[in-house]
């Protein structure tokens, strides 16, 4: 299975080893105005590229996930700059965009997870358009991405933070004011919303979990349900997570459970791990090693 | 002219709205779309209300728009044949994979994307046209000239809401309640989920739990995240230009409330068609509706809150 991370600058990529991995997404997908976002800064884009090649890296670049018109004439021409720098994979959520992808440039898409693509019919509704990969629905369980796998080659987050929401606007913003914070710095803090010890975290555009989805305990059901590649989802974190987290997932994956190694997952999550949805339960519970 | 679709959470609702000057309905089909199962109507129910609907010389749209998992692909089929068969006239639908295979086998049935594909752009409605809509809902934060540059550019048929509400999310595109509490339960041999919208359960409202945003300390508290309710006024005139449906949500209030709401919308729309534009009189009217629709749904955010604290799995 290939083990991939995403990330958005190339500050982050520098101070950070993506080693363990065996791809990288490159861009924030939620908010175009992220400090030093891959896919508003060309030139930097071109830096991170070529790093990631340097170390042997597939490169995949994430575009913006919920797109209205005004934003198709940008995401076209960071297309025409993918080109030009062969990158390995466009990541879209949006169908529009992956349909206009493969029409125009015939570049190799992957679906992203907040396209819901939740069915078997969708799936070949892809294949037949060419879309190579896909990010099931973050709500569907074990048993159902089993029914996907055939014609695209499947991926899930297997640990961070998922998506449980995207918007319009930025909801942080409203609050540059109660903290004193401005953006771009105001989302690079440590932020979240907590009711009744319920927890999420804002970013951008998109609400993430408060929990770090964690799936070490789960990976050989995960294979087993057709899963082709496993993401570490770092967009949000600390610089340093989503090494030591890549770490832990590449010896998982080469050499079995550790007891050691989970511990420090647990560890490395602030607000506690779950499971997502993957056993058919709410989003934010963790069944243990069932 | 503009089309004014209503909504069927009941036969006496389906019958109201009618009445009341609707050109159309639609109806949940029970274990089958996005609201409650006391708001969907079974086969008889979906049946008599398109006796309904044509005795008035209207149209009956069944909502299927939960998305079903891939194993119940095949019942799903079973229960579009028997729509087709009961002359259904429209279909409201969730899934593109989904909307093409009910294409591939009727040709002839009218299929609308359903406000939860949250259809962002023109490229995105044209994917929708291509998979076999011809019509889509389009998304609650989509203004005017966003409107008329997916009519435009993708060729489809439009339809916006004019009572709904805009949330925290984009439509279709949050799954905060399903994170927080979630509880698979089953109609007959089909699955829904309690606390998933998309999968055909209610939404537990948590945006409209009270929250803080702590960082290093307590910036702020005891704001919602944004659920607003809304009835559109000032706009339809010019999306009367754009668009080929207004629909006004509300299968889950009284029958009464929404005879009183369809009957204003259908007295407003004729009165811009005829050119009377007293923007304050209708203004004024609304605001009594808006009252009396307000009270309503508290009742039920509260209920909804209650039976979410209920399961939640901390």
């Amino acid at each position: 299975m290939e083990l991939v991370t995403n990330v958005p600058n190339l500050e982050q990529l520098s101070k950070c080893s993506v080693e363990p991995y065996d791809a990288v997404y490159l861009g924030n997908p939620y908010c175009w105005d992220y400090d030093g976002n891959l896919v508003s800064n060309m030139d930097d884009l071109g830096i991170a590229v070529e790093m990631l090649r340097d170390m042997g890296k597939r490169v995949y670049v994430s575009t913006f996930a919920a797109p209205r018109n005004r934003d198709l004439p940008r995401i076209f021409s960071l297309l025409d700059k993918l080109v030009e720098l062969e990158i390995d994979a466009v990541e879209s959520s949006n169908f529009g965009v992956m349909k206009y992808i493969k029409r125009e440039y015939g570049m190799r898409v992957h679906a992203g997870g907040l396209a819901n693509i939740y069915t078997s019919a969708t799936v070949e509704l892809l294949a037949s358009i060419g879309i190579e990969r896909v990010t099931p629905a973050y709500e569907l369980s074990l048993r159902e991405i089993e029914e996907l796998k055939g014609s695209v080659e499947i991926e899930v987050v297997a640990h961070g933070k998922i998506p449980v929401g995207i918007s319009h606007e930025c909801f942080l913003l409203r609050f540059e004011e109660d903290t004193g914070i401005r953006c771009p710095s105001l989302c690079r803090r440590e932020m979240i919303f907590e009711s009744d010890g319920l927890i999420l975290k804002p970013f951008g555009s998109v609400t993430l979990s408060g929990k770090d989805v964690c799936m070490y305990e789960h990976i050989e059901k995960l294979r087993n349900s057709g899963v082709d590649a496993l993401r570490i989802e770092g967009i949000s974190e600390r610089i340093g997570y989503r090494e030591k987290i890549g770490r832990i997932y590449r010896r998982r994956i080469e050499k079995g459970k550790s007891d050691d190694d989970f511990e420090k997952l647990k560890r490395l999550s602030k607000y506690g791990l779950c499971n997502g949805f993957y056993f058919n339960r709410a989003g934010q519970t963790y069944t243990g090693g069932v | 002219m503009v089309e004014l679709l209503a909504p069927g959470g009941s036969t006496d609702m389906v019958r109201a709205v009618f009445e009341a000057g609707a050109n159309s309905v639609y109806a949940g089909v029970k274990g089958w779309s996005r609201r409650a199962s006391r708001y969907e109507l079974d086969d008889s129910g979906i049946v008599e209300a398109v006796r309904i609907a044509h005795d008035s010389g209207g149209e009956l749209r069944a909502a299927i728009n939960a998305t079903p998992s891939s194993m119940e692909i095949p019942m799903l089929m079973d229960k579009i044949d028997f729509l087709y068969s009961r002359e259904v006239d429209a279909l409201i639908l969730n899934d593109p994979g989904i909307i093409r295979l009910i294409r591939d086998r009727y040709p002839d049935i009218k299929i609308v994307a359903s406000i939860g594909c949250n259809i962002l752009n023109h490229e995105e409605a044209r994917f929708y046209r291509e998979a076999g809509a011809d019509m889509i809902v389009a998304d609650c934060k989509l203004d005017l000239n966003e409107l008329k540059e997916i009519k435009e550019k993708a060729k489809v048929g439009i339809e916006v809401l004019i009572h709904a509400n805009t949330d925290f999310t984009y439509l279709g595109k949050c799954w905060m309640s399903s994170y927080m509490s979630l509880r698979p339960e089953k109609i007959g041999n089909k699955s829904y989920y309690i606390g998933s919208p998309n999968r055909g359960g209610v939404c537990f409202r948590p945006c409209l739990k009270r929250w803080k945003l702590k960082g290093e300390e307590v910036y702020s508290e005891g704001f919602n995240l944004p659920n607003d309710m809304f009835l559109l006024l000032e706009e339809i005139p010019g999306l009367m230009k754009v668009v080929d449906c207004l629909k006004i949500q509300g299968r889950e209030y009284s029958v009464s409330l929404i005879r009183e709401i369809v009957s204003f919308y259908r007295s407003f729309i004729n009165a811009v068609e005829s050119g009377d534009l007293r923007m304050d009189f209708w203004r004024r009217k609304l605001m009594k509706l808006a009252s009396r629709r307000d009270a309503e749904r508290l009742r039920k955010t509260l209920e909804l809150m209650r039976a979410a604290e209920g399961e939640l799995l901390f």
